[in-house]
């Protein structure tokens, strides 16, 4: 009988066993994980919103309230706001603001809203071009959070260019005929956006700003040198 | 050093693996034991295995 | 074709099928690649005719496409050698091959000309669906779930009929996770968070898991096929670079997850097993290194003369493909993947910078080393040596890639610390970071570097028209 050693090592038959235990048990955590993350990442109602709950993605209705993006202290990173903020950057859920000129969008005309945005999102192609939370293309800036851009606020350009007077209506009149109001020599092409489309897409654009980004993009408008420079 | 290695449950909602994240590295070290450690078991079976094939082979 | 063809199985000619689509389609993918390339210097190029949307979405998915015929056409090509047999349903087989092309162009004319769609449900069925990579409508993704659960059939029938070696089993486990994967991007939610979280796992899963794999499976096949190396020894680090990649690049996908309003958890869970993955990929160049020089050494050691490989541009190809996917995929991947970093890389040039030189030095570089195989097989060739179209090829090829990538990621640094880190993300800070003079370089760079790429795809055409038919480069 001999004593030789054997090299398990060196055997194909332990590799792959090895290869289909690592991949399964990967497999099977991988799903245990998506099951934790897509119960947190579900989009929340209007209900949330009264009961003070933080959702990671907010209802629809969020288009009823005016929001932000703030430091805040228990997290340690930018959380957005709901309805005004206290000191600790937490959402109070109480601060109206009206969006083309309305406050009281109920539960199923916000859906249907943010419903029209997203299939304009896609039927128009815009992640080719700019980023959606941070996905996408690098040809334009990031939507991420561009509702709380301070380019469509009150001192930045957009509602002077396009002849407005809130953030919701510049949007949507640059979206209809972004030919017209040139930031750039990198002009967005006219996607023939409808009227209605344009107003679907802000309200997703607003939605989509008070989705919990763990703080993505760090430190967004909060420099405002950066905020009105010169765009060529 | 405990509040370096330990840190407080800071996320939206609460879930096991934000728990397990609290502490250092733990649910690294979770996640990586339940596919690793396994593989000892795996290793010592094919070792037997082989010792027995050999033994054969040698009468 | 007039050429006398030596293939000896069908399966392998409906493989040279594929690849020729699949080269042709690469020349699409450099094309509207320059397209979008001059948008970025003279961004009124073509405007509101094929606007850089357009452009970079035929770019991308003429890439993905390219990729998906090359490695189908491998497969079927490897299949009947490895199994021994003809292929099972090969006339169904090109059937589906014909059924795909068709779809595939149809896509691209609806893409070229009509370009975008309303706001509905049905524009997402028949002209996009505008989910990057996935902008395919409904329909085709059907059409190319029905052509790939018939490949995978096919597969699996001569898989279990003929010999089903380690490479066999291998290619199986992984077709059949790679064709189920595409599912979970056939859905419409309005939820973005939700949205993007599935469309990473046919992203990430695709490119970082399963078509890794198929990577490893062909590396080895191409090993054992022109430098003659062991089987159980190829297969055995088969085996390991398969858990190494799924035990890495499963979990890995974590590394996406960080800002799209998932979990705070996925963080650590990305970051970690993101950071194992360059560990297989550094052990796929040595393996590959190893075999040959211990191969060569061998048949030295035996008094043989004559020890060069048996199809050099394959191997060159193949070696390239070790070094560059550790390149690409493992330094550039892991530059940006710890979220303490990609807070401000997310997103931005940098990202492109590491999608090009992974995607050519992962998956075109071995491709393109397949598709050299099957011209020897093709041509019946016993040794085939490189040409001086072979060497442009590979030299123009690779140097413009390379310069290319280091092009973007000049431009990603001065993004990420000018727009990012410096003046906080907004709209203006990004056409401030655009409008740098780093930023006018790098894009000039690039362009200029996809020339040269383009004259090396040129040269790769020509070799590839070419070599089997010169008896010069056979002996």
């Amino acid at each position: 009988m001999s004593k030789r050693k054997v090299s398990v090592w060196t055997d194909n038959r332990f590799w792959q066993r090895s290869a289909a235990w690592v991949t399964g048990v990967a497999a099977v955590l991988l799903i245990w994980l998506t099951f934790d993350t897509m119960g947190q990442i579900r989009m929340g109602n209007q209900k949330d919103i009264n009961a003070h709950i933080d959702k990671r993605v907010p209802s629809p209705t969020v288009i009823n309230y005016k929001i932000g993006y703030k430091m805040n202290a228990k997290r340690g990173l930018e959380v957005p706001t709901i309805g005004g903020s206290d000191a600790n950057g937490n959402s109070l859920f109480t601060i109206k603001q009206k969006f083309f000129g309305r406050d009281n969008y109920t539960q199923k005309e916000a859906d249907a809203l943010v419903n029209l945005g997203k299939l304009a999102e896609q039927s128009k192609n815009c992640m080719d071009c700019h980023t959606l939370l941070g996905n996408g293309g690098y040809y334009a800036p990031d939507l991420t959070k561009a509702w709380l851009d301070p380019a469509w606020g009150k001192n930045g350009p957009m509602q002077a260019i396009t002849g407005t007077h809130s953030r919701a209506e510049a949007m949507a009149a640059f979206l209809q005929h972004p030919g017209r109001y040139p930031m750039h020599a990198r002009r967005m092409p006219n996607l023939h956006i409808t009227a209605r489309e344009a107003k679907g897409l802000v309200a997703f654009l607003k939605q989509m700003a008070t989705i919990d980004t763990n703080g993505f993009p760090r430190g967004f408008g909060k420099i405002k040198e950066a905020n009105y420079a010169e765009t060529k | 050093m405990y509040h370096v290695l330990f840190q407080p449950f800071t996320d939206v909602n609460w879930s096991f693996f934000g728990w397990l994240n609290e502490g250092p590295l733990t649910l690294s070290f979770f996640l990586h034991g339940l596919i690793v450690l396994p593989m000892f078991f795996i290793y010592f079976q094919e070792k037997k295995r082989l010792k027995n094939k050999q033994e054969n082979d040698g009468e | 074709m007039q050429r006398q063809n030596s293939f000896k199985y069908e399966s392998q000619k409906l493989a040279s099928w594929y690849f020729t689509v699949a080269v042709i389609l690469f020349g699409a993918q450099l094309l509207l690649g320059l397209v979008a390339a001059v948008q970025f210097i003279y961004p009124s190029f073509l405007y509101d005719v094929l606007d850089f949307s357009i452009a970079r979405m035929i770019h991308i998915n003429a890439l993905v496409v390219w990729m998906v015929y090359a490695i189908i056409g491998s497969v079927y090509y490897l299949l009947p050698e490895e199994t021994g047999i003809e292929t099972v349903g090969i006339g169904i087989a090109k059937i589906l091959f014909w059924v795909l092309t068709i779809a595939v162009a149809i896509v691209v004319l609806v893409f070229l000309f009509i370009q975008i769609g309303p706001a509905k449900t049905s524009t997402i069925w028949f002209i996009t669906e505008g989910r990057e990579y996935l902008e395919a409508p409904r329909w085709a993704d059907i059409g190319i779930v029905v052509v790939v659960v018939g490949f995978v059939i096919n597969t699996f029938l001569t898989a279990i009929k003929g010999r089903r070696t380690g490479v066999i089993t291998v290619i199986l486990a992984d077709l059949i996770a790679l064709a189920g994967l595409y599912l979970a991007g056939m859905f419409y939610t309005d939820n973005i968070a939700m949205d993007q979280y599935w469309w990473w796992w046919v992203i990430h899963l695709w490119v970082e898991a399963t078509w890794e794999v198929l990577v490893g499976a062909f590396a080895a096949y191409a090993l054992i096929k022109i430098v003659g190396a062991k089987r159980q020894i190829v297969e055995m680090w088969l085996w390991i670079e398969v858990a190494m990649l799924f035990g890495s690049g499963i979990l890995g996908l974590g590394h996406h997850y960080f800002w799209i309003g998932t979990p705070e958890y996925w963080w650590e869970i990305g970051a970690l097993f993101s950071s194992l993955e360059p560990v297989p990929l550094i052990g796929m160049f040595v393996h590959v290194l190893y075999d040959w020089g211990k191969d060569k050494g061998e048949r030295m050691g035996e008094g043989e003369k004559d020890v060069t490989s048996n199809n050099t541009p394959a191997l060159v190809w193949l070696v390239i493909n070790g070094f560059g996917n550790f390149l690409g995929a493992g330094v550039w991947g892991f530059f940006h993947t710890l979220p303490q970093v990609n807070i401000y890389t997310h997103g931005t040039q940098f990202t492109a910078a590491h999608g090009h030189l992974a995607f050519f030095g992962a998956y075109a570089t071995i491709l393109i080393a397949m598709f050299y195989m099957a011209i020897q097989g093709k041509n019946g060739i016993k040794k085939l040596r490189a040409t001086f179209a072979s060497k442009m090829a590979i030299f123009l090829l690779s140097f413009g890639m390379l310069g290319m990538t280091v092009a973007l990621t000049i431009a990603g640094y001065e993004q990420v610390m000018i727009e990012r880190a410096q003046l906080g993300g907004t709209w203006s800070a990004y056409f401030v970071a655009q409008n740098e003079v780093w930023m006018a370089q790098a894009m000039d760079w690039r362009f200029f570097m996809g020339i040269v790429m383009t004259i090396g795809f040129i040269y790769l055409v020509k070799d590839l028209w070419t070599i089997g038919r010169n008896p010069q480069n056979v002996y």
